[in-house]
């Protein structure tokens, strides 16, 4: 599991995650989403490489999105592979975190 | 520690075993399982995600609450190819647990929900079948895929 992340125009910190997000794989990235989530005011999660989605890889996803929320920041989840969604529809994440597959509509959601 | 061992697919009986021990490390070794069933087997991509999911969730969570962290335990998978499906049966010997299907998830607001908790709205969400047993020193689940 690997973690990248970049700043956007208009104040967006992309964060792009690549891998299994199992138990392994969550644990090799919640420092780094811990401490994005503790400074990002939009945050826009890309997890178009994201292969694998357990309830592992839904905290690590929760907990950093919470902490954006509580500062009265934003987060939307981009481009979940087919059953990563489900995974995240089973959770009903979906209704508290944004999930877009247009990259403008996903932006302008943070705006 | 137990020995951890794994049995290839056998395509004469159709059964396979792994045994493991109660790490979260050793379940790495589960995802890697199931892709040799996977192959040898000729699941779906999305069955096969089904698959390692639940696996997943129910070995973490006899793992983490059954051994409530205790190392040195031991858990068995079985599979069993039946017609028209995959059973897995999970064994462990932790004190008694039937994993209950869960309510449907209702989060309003982001930041009072809950961070955890899914794993079983997750099992029951992919798999097509899950039976408890109670054994005499342990407890058995059986999850049914259809392939």
């Amino acid at each position: 599991m690997t973690f990248a992340s970049e700043e956007l125009e208009g104040g967006v910190t992309k964060v792009i995650l690549n891998g299994r997000m199992d138990i392994e794989g969550s644990a090799a990235i919640d420092l780094r989403m811990n401490v994005v989530g503790g400074t990002a005011k939009k945050l826009l999660v890309d997890m178009q490489n994201v292969s694998f989605l357990g309830s592992m890889g839904l905290r690590s996803l929760v907990l950093p999105a919470q902490a954006v929320s509580r500062r009265g920041g934003k987060v939307v989840l981009f481009a979940p592979v087919k059953m990563v969604e489900d995974v995240l529809r089973a959770s009903n994440i979906q209704a508290v975190i944004p999930i877009h597959h247009d990259m403008a509509e996903a932006l302008a959601a943070l705006a | 520690m137990q020995p951890t061992a794994m049995t290839q697919p056998d395509p004469h009986t159709m059964r396979a075993r792994l045994e493991l021990t109660s790490t979260l490390a050793d379940l790495g070794r589960v995802a890697p399982w199931v892709g040799e069933l996977a192959a040898a087997y000729v699941f779906s991509e999305d069955v096969r995600f089904a698959i390692e999911l639940c696996l997943e969730e129910v070995l973490s969570n006899i793992v983490r609450h059954g051994y409530a962290g205790e190392t040195g335990h031991a858990l068995t998978v079985d599979f069993i190819r039946a017609e028209g499906k995959a059973l897995f049966v999970v064994e462990d010997s932790a004190p008694a647990f039937e994993p209950l299907q869960p309510g449907e998830a209702v989060s309003a607001d982001l930041n009072t929900m809950t961070p955890g908790g899914q794993g079983l709205r997750l099992l029951y969400r992919f798999a097509n079948s899950v039976k408890y047993e109670r054994l005499a020193d342990g407890n058995r689940l059986t999850l049914g895929f259809v392939v």
